[in-house]
């Protein structure tokens, strides 16, 4: 069964939140997470943080992809060669025009800073294109009014 | 919740990592290659990049140095969030550059209260008196703190209730830079209507 897990101590911001996608073998980057050393765990965290709160960053740390690939989305260490891959998402079209969430599911260890699209076609689209990924993302961000029942 | 900023040193490494951002999308929105950068500071540009990607003890010197590399200017900022705990976390720079933006960019504490609607909040959203309103465009971006977690809700209305609640927890400043976009803007961000 698919999970969707958030960032852990960390707070999603009113339009944007990142997660990972776990219940699967092939999706790694929840499990990868767990066991960055003290140091490469604050890199991330940080990254993500300043990408749920401003929508932006260096594009050091995290950049999305040109069409068609612009709904997929990557964090990066670069010095260490850490990548986390993604795709973006509305999970709340009805209810919440503008919230985009980041879906982490894969990791890779790079050397080089160029980009394999393969793994953003093997390892991500699935999971973008797949109901099941969809259901466990929408058990934490249900397309319906919030809790103020506003 | 506990943040993963809980303890001081993360705090540190979150607010040098902040600045070091700030300082990375500003060479990039000017397409300043590093090696010109490092040149201004006097430093490598290998030893630039450490910095982005690692910041480690920047001493506020450094700070200003950096920041003035690209001809902008630093401010340490002390702000009360409502959140002691810290289970939310520090804010990002980039928000108080913004909002400082949005008011018009003032240099002094007296041109912001003299600025109209910044008196507004009581007067406009009227603490005490029932009022409703009805969302009609997104806020701006500027708007990002409790005002905007609050207040905006596609689709929908906001109870009076919790309007006066959200007013009185939030700092003065945020409610008047969201008085002075209701005042200033030819759209206004909610329509209200005195019940």
């Amino acid at each position: 069964m698919l999970t969707f897990r958030l960032v852990p101590e960390m707070q999603p911001s009113t339009a944007r939140a990142v997660g990972f996608l776990e219940g699967h073998n092939d999706l790694d980057a929840g499990a990868v997470f767990e066991g960055l050393s003290a140091r490469d765990r604050k890199h991330f965290l940080f990254s993500v943080n300043l990408w749920v709160n401003t929508g932006r960053g260096p594009h050091e740390r995290m950049h999305g992809f040109e069409k068609p690939y612009n709904d997929y989305w990557a964090f990066k260490n670069v010095p260490r060669g850490q990548r986390f891959y993604g795709y973006l998402m509305n999970p709340k079209p009805i209810w919440d025009e503008r919230l985009r969430i980041c879906v982490l599911t894969s990791y890779e260890q790079k050397k080089k800073d160029e980009m394999d699209y393969g793994i953003l076609d093997n390892r991500v689209r699935p999971w973008k294109d797949s109901p099941n990924a969809a259901t466990a993302v929408a058990y934490v961000f249900p397309d319906e009014e919030d809790e103020e029942g506003q | 919740m506990t943040h993963w900023t809980a303890n001081i040193d993360d705090f540190v490494y979150f607010v040098q990592s902040d600045f070091m951002a700030q300082i990375a999308l500003c060479l990039e929105a000017e397409s300043t290659p590093r090696k010109d950068y490092a040149h201004r500071l006097g430093i490598t540009p290998s030893r630039v990049s450490q910095l982005l990607n690692d910041p480690n003890n920047l001493t506020v010197r450094n700070i200003v140095k950096f920041a003035r590399g690209i001809g902008k200017k630093v401010a340490i900022v002390v702000y009360d969030d409502l959140d002691q705990a810290n289970n939310k976390g520090p804010l990002n720079g980039e928000i108080f550059d913004r909002c400082w933006q949005a008011v018009g960019q003032p240099r002094d504490v007296f041109s912001i209260e003299t600025r109209p609607g910044f008196a507004a909040p009581t007067s406009i959203f009227g603490i005490g008196e029932s009022v409703a309103f009805t969302i009609t465009a997104a806020p701006p971006a500027f708007v990002t703190s409790r005002v905007t977690q609050e207040f905006y809700r596609p689709k929908s209305r906001v109870q009076p209730s919790m309007v006066h609640k959200v007013i009185a927890e939030t700092p003065m400043d945020l409610v008047a830079a969201a008085a002075y976009e209701l005042h200033n803007t030819g759209t206004p961000l909610w329509q209200m209507k005195k019940q």
